[in-house]
């Protein structure tokens, strides 16, 4: 039996099945239609559970898909894609999570994540709400300093050229990131007695600032984005220590070092710091100590480097109904 | 249920986590920060400016250069304008710490240099520093040759787009018959506005803007790196 042939009878196969699914109220997942089709896997939908429809309603909607059906074959067949139904019975209830504007033709890539990255978030999300579940969630705000190390430095000129050029050739031009306001909202979740994984999103509004042979002068704002995936040890009463990982977002007008923007740099973080309860909640300041990559296409387009950036930080935090002694 | 209650698991809490503290302060401990190679000898052509001897002059660090079109019609001034928007962002875009800023301003007042077609009457006074015929020039005069550390003249506005003194410092005439070669006055706008920044020489290297006869509309590696290098070089030579 040739390909085709059999990728038909399992596709219709496969929509009896939800059909008959589907007029019992249960949810359709649909996607095991496509398994059979090279190159269009990876599309999922979902419709809502619990849903009571009257039977009339689904045989005509079934009809419906059915149509929807053979035209889908034909068009996967004959690698025509003018038009891709929507193949959940009701519109409404699709909510297509990836890879249908590939299906459609509209956009060409790869469409998907990578297994490892697809399983690490899925492994996040589930240890995350797993303890959500048990209504351990707390809410946590915190405020702060920080200041940056170098973020740039620019050598100039090679000793060949600066003896060419005589003593007026500055030694070098360094850029940080001047001390400014951070500001974190997030979330903290009991992972086990004293450790709590807390996830947490920051702002911080600063000004890159060059420093070279003039002096020191403010060349951009910027502001940074981030979000830190982390875990919090308590160490007796007050102490507790503090690792995560996560992302760095850079925003700054496009000129000068963020000519032509900055991507998402990596990032870790280590802090240490005191907690005290107030009533049911819990009040901290702590040190906080980051590394992020950073590089921009400006550096890149004069041979310039990527590479680690440390900046530094005190916060206090504020966790409602996260009193240690509750 | 409460998590207080849950069986142990095996895992040593207490070294994971502080095996994750060693290596996050190992990690901050890296010192492998960004960085800009030195520009080699081979990429810097010279920029000095040759009187007596080699002079430098560049615009203060982080000052923005103030330019003011000039055209008596409406089309003309569009097509220097285009042109100048074109130049302006090339040389905009490598000053990574933000040495200069090339932008238009509307005013004459406000200007520190103007833009305009070699026919048309300059709206300064050009009777002490006259430009020299050429496709592309860019004129500017030393005040007082005698004095420390020199500075250079100001053009004198004229009506009516302007009276008296204003801080006018350098003027750009591009050869009016030029407009009718494609794309020559974006080449010669950009040229000019190199040597607006202070670039004072002309490339050996003909595959660059800053060559004495440019051919290419945009800037080479060594056009950038001389750029560069100037703005950190010690200027005896102010606006």
């Amino acid at each position: 039996m040739d390909v085709p042939r059999l990728n038909h009878i399992i596709v219709h196969v496969a929509d009896i099945v939800s059909i008959l699914a589907d007029a019992s109220g249960s949810c359709t997942v649909t996607d095991h239609r496509f398994r059979s089709v090279p190159k269009v896997s990876g599309v999922r939908k979902f419709c809502k559970k619990g849903r009571t429809r009257a039977l009339f309603s689904q045989l005509s909607m079934a009809a419906r898909a059915a149509e929807n059906l053979q035209l889908m074959n034909s068009q996967q067949f004959d690698r025509v894609q003018l038009v891709w139904p929507q193949s959940c019975l009701n519109v409404w209830h699709n909510m297509v999570i990836r890879g249908e504007r590939e299906l459609r033709g509209e956009r060409h890539g790869k469409g998907g994540r990578s297994l490892l990255l697809t399983a690490a978030s899925s492994f996040c999300i589930c240890l995350v709400f797993a303890q959500a579940a048990e209504s351990q969630v707390r809410v946590l705000v915190s405020a702060g300093m920080s200041q940056s190390g170098v973020v740039v430095r620019d050598a100039i000129a090679s000793p060949i050229l600066r003896s060419r050029l005589g003593r007026g050739v500055e030694e070098e031009v360094t850029a940080k990131f001047a001390t400014a306001p951070m500001a974190g909202v997030g979330v903290e979740i009991p992972l086990r007695p004293g450790t709590h994984v807390v996830i947490t999103g920051g702002w911080s509004g600063t000004t890159l600032r060059a420093t070279d042979g003039g002096g020191t002068r403010d060349v951009q704002d910027v502001t940074i984005l981030q979000g830190i995936f982390g875990l919090r040890r308590r160490l007796g009463n007050t102490v507790e220590a503090s690792g995560g990982f996560g992302a760095m977002h850079f925003s700054a007008s496009d000129r000068a070092l963020f000519g032509g923007g900055a991507s998402v740099a990596p990032m870790v973080e280590a802090g240490l710091g005191g907690g005290r309860d107030l009533g049911g909640h819990r009040a901290r300041i702590r040190a906080v100590g980051q590394l992020h990559r950073f590089g921009t296409s400006a550096m890149s387009s004069v041979g310039g480097r990527s590479g680690n950036v440390r900046r530094y930080g005190v916060e206090a935090s504020f966790t409602w109904n996260g009193a240690v002694m509750q | 249920m409460s998590w207080t209650t849950r069986r142990p698991v095996a895992i040593p809490f207490r070294t994971a986590i502080a095996s994750i503290i060693a290596l996050a302060c190992m990690a901050l401990a890296a010192c492998d920060s960004p960085t800009l190679p030195p520009r080699s000898d081979s990429e810097v052509y010279e920029f000095r400016l040759l009187n007596d001897t080699l002079h430098v002059f560049h615009w203060p660090a982080g000052s923005q250069v103030r330019v003011y079109i000039h055209g008596n019609r409406a089309d003309r001034a569009d097509s220097l304008a285009r042109s100048f928007a074109r130049g302006a962002a090339q040389w905009n875009g490598f000053a990574l710490f933000g040495e200069y800023e090339l932008v238009r301003v509307s005013a004459l007042a406000d200007a520190d240099v103007v833009l305009r077609w070699s026919d048309e009457f300059a709206p300064v006074d050009v009777s002490k520093c006259p430009p020299v015929f050429s496709n592309g020039v860019t004129t500017f005069c030393i005040d007082d040759l005698d004095a420390r550390p020199l500075r250079l003249a100001s053009f004198a506005q004229l009506p009516p787009a302007g009276t008296g003194a204003g801080h006018v410092k350098m003027l750009v005439t591009i050869l009016a018959s030029q407009a009718a070669i494609p794309g020559r006055i974006d080449v010669l706008v950009a040229h000019e506005l190199g040597h607006v920044l202070g670039i004072g020489r002309h490339s050996p290297n003909a595959s660059d803007l800053m060559f004495a006869d440019p051919t290419r509309a945009t800037l080479s590696r060594r056009d950038v790196a001389t750029v560069q290098v100037l703005y950190h070089t010690k200027a005896d030579i102010l606006p």
